[in-house]
């Protein structure tokens, strides 16, 4: 078994909504393994982001415990969980969510230059090497609204990694994109996985959900199945597909 | 119906601008209708005063000599004078309050006349009847009350023909002609026993003057004439009135002193005049920021509503629809804003009044200058719907279907002013980028700082130019440590060792030996000051001084008024003498509000102006005026007085002096209200139009902290841009404002004293309440969550 990096234990978040309580997770206990790629997966409603946001720190659970590397993140103050966002945490969203007057290129560094231990050239090296490497070279001096979804969500992706944290969370990232842009998506959170980023992703799309070597099962608020699946190879993706189905068909998906 | 509805809904959603607006309207309103209403009031109260004391047309003070029966024998045929009313007047230079006091003004006894507007007990109107003047009691004018402070059963004493006599204040009363506090001369009422008494003991005094004197000067007899002139034309000016009758009959040179109604309400009213004009102009720029912050807002709402817009479009909502509706909601917050101001305007109205009342010595009524003020609110409301109507043309982009899909334009344009983004100032670099990306919501924010500090600029300089002696010395404005005047002729003997007791104490810097008199030119009546040394003459506009003794020069208000140009050859007459003067020059005065001409002693002689017994000292050390001026007074207290100024504690002139401070309190109170308003507006919609980036900043790893420093030093550097911008447009105008308003004081040419302290303190003030007004306006920035930027 790999290092654990992250542990919900019992963790719980409810709403009160018209004066009763609605139970959006309940009683949650779950690990992420150091260098996994972690897929939740869900109904719609069934609390699958609500979970990510509890598990990144962005939401404070209603009960339970978020530990990552021996700290509790609903103890933490908000500048701590800053800082754990700008060195350990990356982010991908769904709607890219780019700062539009920023470039490309900026908006990879400026999450770069809010890490004090690495200097401006060094930040700027690794920049052009990520817009290089996700193929945005070219249009990295473009403003989000003068490139496509794809090169917008790629670049939310160099974004996240920059300060190469420990662990990207990504909520439904093709959710926005046509097939295309998604599988180039894919295959970069696949190849920065492959490189031994550990990644969590919240997804409904059964395309993304077979990048995983773990996937979560939510059902009203409660984890109701877990698959383990060997390490994503594009070779082997239809058998791959065929099983998750199943595993998806078992828990009345 | 469903106008309505969305009416509702956007006062609703939008409380903060429709508040806002209201409140900067009612500010402007609420100040405009009472300034207005202030100056009509003012006007309306000097002529009833006029119309109940029956003021006439022109006032002139003379001697009681003996070849002023001939001079009334001329008038009688004179075309211009209708008729004319005679009564006897006792002169008075020496009067002193019981606590010591002397009161400098040139004043005059006359019995008590008709309809004389005593004051009641608080001086907010007048008494129903006069009360009855016993003997030792005297009735006097507001003015004298309001300058000296003095209360009714307080002591005066004068001195006539060198004898004194004490009286109990029994009453004050309103006086239009001489009352303002700006007007020298005084009119008080006596007895007609001490009257008689004064009179009688002065007769032989004023004999001996009149033989003994080489040239007896009108202010030293003691008894005189008041003839009240009343106009054949009602139209005709009271310069031309002046102008007639000496040329009919040489009445005004030959008097003490003429005043004509007209120059009479000038006085009076120039001090009110110049704060309101100023007020007025700072109202109507404060109304163009309102038409700015109404832009700004309409054209960021159209912005963040641009989806809910495109579906009531999609819905048949027209675009005359929405346009109303807009228009109807910036129209309510503007007439409640009116509303507020208009109820705010009468208590405001009664405020100012009181105030300029000690300026004018006027009492007015307290009513709404409602045709002005009505004029005003509609062009408000006019240029408020213009505004409207241009604004919501950005409504017929709005797509329906981009709204619904969600891809509408940007909040943010592209710039060519792209600065990079760096590690070492990133702060400053991404404030810099929010700047040039959203220019036209940051110009609009620093136009609006530009406009308060280029006003909150001037006002400084205005004061600083005030208590600049340079700056005024070569405008004009004579400002001596020490004056000394010559009361008889033991004085001029004296004077020399007098100004050894200056001498042991300091040095002499500078001498001015002048004398000042009124004079006529053509007939018209104006001030004159003759100088022993005429080089010595400040403030030169134009051409040369007048060294021969043929030669004036007049002041610029004065030529341009009268149509005098250099060349011009005039008739100068002075106590029913009269030579021909050469004009050399313009220059500027303020003696008697601007209109004055001045020329050597020697050309003074030609027309009989006595010797100069006027002596102003500039001197090395002021610190010791005081014990200079105790120890001339009381050695030569009988021969000459002196006057001291310690212009270490600041110099004004004393007529403008409250004005300009005023002005500079209510220019700085409302710059920094608007400041406050505006700001908050703006960066509310800032806020809505960045949250979504604060999200992600945040998601990035940027703290609440840093996040809300960046957006107050972003308001911050906006701030110091239109401050800086306001700076530059101070030094571009300063100058041109400045002259217009002391133009008012007969000052055609003044230069600011531009001191660093004038613009720091200003832009301070500002770019202190944006950044503090901003960082508490940024506290919103702790509720954004990055939870928004997902997507359930």
């Amino acid at each position: 078994m790999n290092d654990l990096i992250l542990k919900a234990t019992d963790l719980s978040k409810s709403f009160s909504h018209n004066g009763e309580q609605v139970h959006v997770l309940s009683h949650i206990d779950m690990v992420v393994e150091k260098g996994s790629f972690t897929v939740i997966m869900g109904a719609s409603g069934s609390g699958k982001s609500t979970l990510l946001y509890a598990l990144s720190g962005m939401d404070k659970a209603t009960a339970g415990k978020v530990i990552y590397n021996g700290t509790d993140l609903t103890s933490l103050s908000e500048s701590r969980l800053a800082a754990l966002r700008r060195r350990d945490f990356g982010f991908i969203f769904q709607q890219m969510h780019l700062v539009s007057n920023l470039t490309l290129f900026e908006n990879v560094a400026v999450s770069g230059y809010l890490d004090k231990k690495v200097s401006a050239s060094e930040v700027k090296r690794h920049a052009n090497e990520l817009l290089d490497s996700m193929g945005l070279s070219e249009v990295k001096d473009h403003r989000p609204a003068q490139v496509s979804g794809g090169e917008q969500q790629r670049c939310a992706i160099a974004r996240a990694v920059i300060n190469t944290p420990e662990i990207v969370f990504a909520d439904e990232p093709t959710g926005s994109l046509n097939r295309r842009n998604s599988i180039e998506v894919l295959d970069m959170l696949s190849g920065l996985n492959n490189k031994g980023q550990t990644i969590l992703m919240v997804t409904h799309d059964l395309k993304a959900a077979l990048r995983a070597d773990r996937l979560l099962y939510l059902d009203d608020g409660k984890i109701s199945g877990t698959l383990e699946l060997a390490a994503y190879n594009e070779t082997d993706e239809k058998s791959r597909e065929k099983q998750v189905n199943a595993w998806l068909a078992s828990l009345d998906w | 119906m469903e106008i309505l509805t969305l009416l509702r809904a956007a006062i609703r959603h939008r409380k903060g601008s429709f508040l806002s607006i209201a409140l900067l309207v009612a500010i402007i309103t609420a100040v405009t209708v009472s300034v207005l209403s202030v100056r009509m009031n003012f006007r309306t109260a000097i002529d009833s005063a006029y119309e109940y004391t029956d003021t006439p047309e022109l006032c002139i003070l003379i001697n009681d000599k003996p070849e002023l029966d001939e001079l009334l024998k001329k008038l009688d045929n004179c075309q211009a004078a209708d008729h004319y009313e005679i009564s006897d007047i006792i002169c008075n230079t020496k009067m002193h309050i019981n606590n010591g006091t002397d009161i400098d003004h040139f004043k005059y006894f006359t019995t008590p006349e008709d309809n004389i507007m005593v004051l009641n007990d608080d001086f907010t109107g007048f008494k129903d009847e006069v009360p009855e003047l016993k003997k030792g009691e005297v009735l006097i004018p507001y003015g004298l009350q309001i300058t000296y402070k003095l209360k009714r059963g307080d002591t005066i004493t004068i001195e006539e023909a060198g004898r004194q006599y004490s009286f109990t204040i029994l009453d004050f009363f309103e006086e239009p002609l001489f009352g303002s506090i700006n007007i020298g001369l005084k009119k008080m009422y006596m007895s007609f026993d001490d009257f008689s008494e004064i009179t009688e003991n002065s007769r032989a005094f004023d004999e001996a003057l009149a033989n003994e004197a080489d040239h007896p000067q009108p202010y030293d007899f003691v008894n005189g004439k008041q003839i009240n002139i009343y106009s054949s034309d009602p139209d005709m000016s009271g310069n031309e009135l002046m102008r007639r009758i000496e040329l009919d009959t040489g009445l005004i040179s030959s008097s003490m002193l003429p005043i004509n109604k007209e120059d009479s309400r000038r006085y009076t009213e120039v001090t009110m005049d110049m704060v309101t004009s100023i007020v007025l102009i700072f109202l109507s720029l404060l109304f163009v920021i309102v038409l700015i912050v109404i832009g700004h807002s309409i054209r960021v709402e159209l912005k963040i509503d641009y989806k809910n817009m495109g579906i009531l479009k999609a819905q048949g909502i027209t675009e005359r629809k929405l346009t109303l509706v807009i228009m109807l909601r910036y129209m309510m917050a503007e007439v409640t804003g009116i509303v507020i101001g208009v109820l705010c305007a009468i208590p405001l109205g009664v405020i100012m009044g009181d105030l300029f009342s000690s300026l004018t010595a006027i009492i007015p009524d307290h009513n709404i200058a409602l045709k002005k003020s009505i004029i005003v609110i509609m062009t408000m409301l006019l240029m408020t719907i213009t505004l409207i109507f241009l604004c919501t043309r950005d409504l017929s982009r709005i797509s329906p279907v981009k709204a619904i899909h969600g891809n509408h334009s940007d909040f943010y344009y592209d710039s060519i002013i792209n600065l990079p983004i760096t590690k070492h100032f990133l702060s400053f670099s991404l404030n810099i980028r929010n700047i040039t990306s959203s220019k036209k919501r940051y110009i609009g924010l620093s136009f609006i700082i530009s406009i308060l500090t280029f006003f909150m600029v001037n006002i400084n300089i205005i004061n600083q130019t005030m208590n600049s002696r340079t700056i005024l010395d070569h405008a004009g404005i004579r400002l001596a440590d020490i004056d000394i005047i010559i009361k008889n002729s033991q004085g001029f003997d004296e004077l020399e060792e007098a100004e050894e007791i200056i001498r042991n104490y300091t040095d002499i810097e500078q001498k001015l030996t002048y004398m000042n008199k009124y004079v006529t030119i053509n007939g018209y009546n104006i001030g004159c000051e003759s100088y022993e040394d005429p080089e010595q003459i400040i403030g030169m506009l134009k051409g040369r001084r007048p060294i021969y003794d043929n030669e004036a020069i007049l002041t610029q208000m004065a030529g341009e008024t009268y149509g005098i140009k250099i060349g011009d050859e005039v008739t100068i007459s002075y106590n029913g003498r009269s030579a021909e003067y050469l004009i050399t020059g313009f220059h500027q005065n303020t003696f008697d509000a601007g209109m004055s001409c001045a020329m050597s002693a020697e050309g003074g002689k030609r027309i009989g102006i006595g010797r100069c017994f006027y002596n102003s000292y500039y001197i090395k050390d002021n610190s010791k005026i005081n014990i200079i001026s105790d120890i001339i007074s009381q050695k030569y207290e009988r021969d000459m007085n002196i006057y001291v100024t310690d212009y270490s504690k600041g110099i004004m002139i004393s007529d403008s002096d409250t004005a300009i401070l005023l002005s500079e309190k209510l220019i700085y109170f409302f710059s920094i209200v608007f400041v406050i308003i505006t700001m908050l507006m703006i960066s509310r919609r800032t806020f809505i139009q960045e949250r979504h980036d604060i999200g992600i900043y945040k998601a990035m790893g940027f703290t609440n902290a840093r996040l809300r420093l960046n957006y107050s030093l972003r308001f911050l550097f906006v701030a110091v841009i239109g401050g800086l911008l306001g700076s530059v447009l101070s030094l571009l105008f300063s100058e041109k404002l400045l002259n217009m308003m002391f133009r008012m004081l007969g000052i055609y040419r003044i230069s600011p004293a531009f001191t660093a302290n004038a613009f720091v303190s200003a832009i301070f003030a500002i770019c202190t309440s944006v950044m503090l007004f901003s960082y508490i306006e940024s506290r919103k920035i702790k509720s954004v969550s990055i939870r928004e930027l997902i997507i359930e």
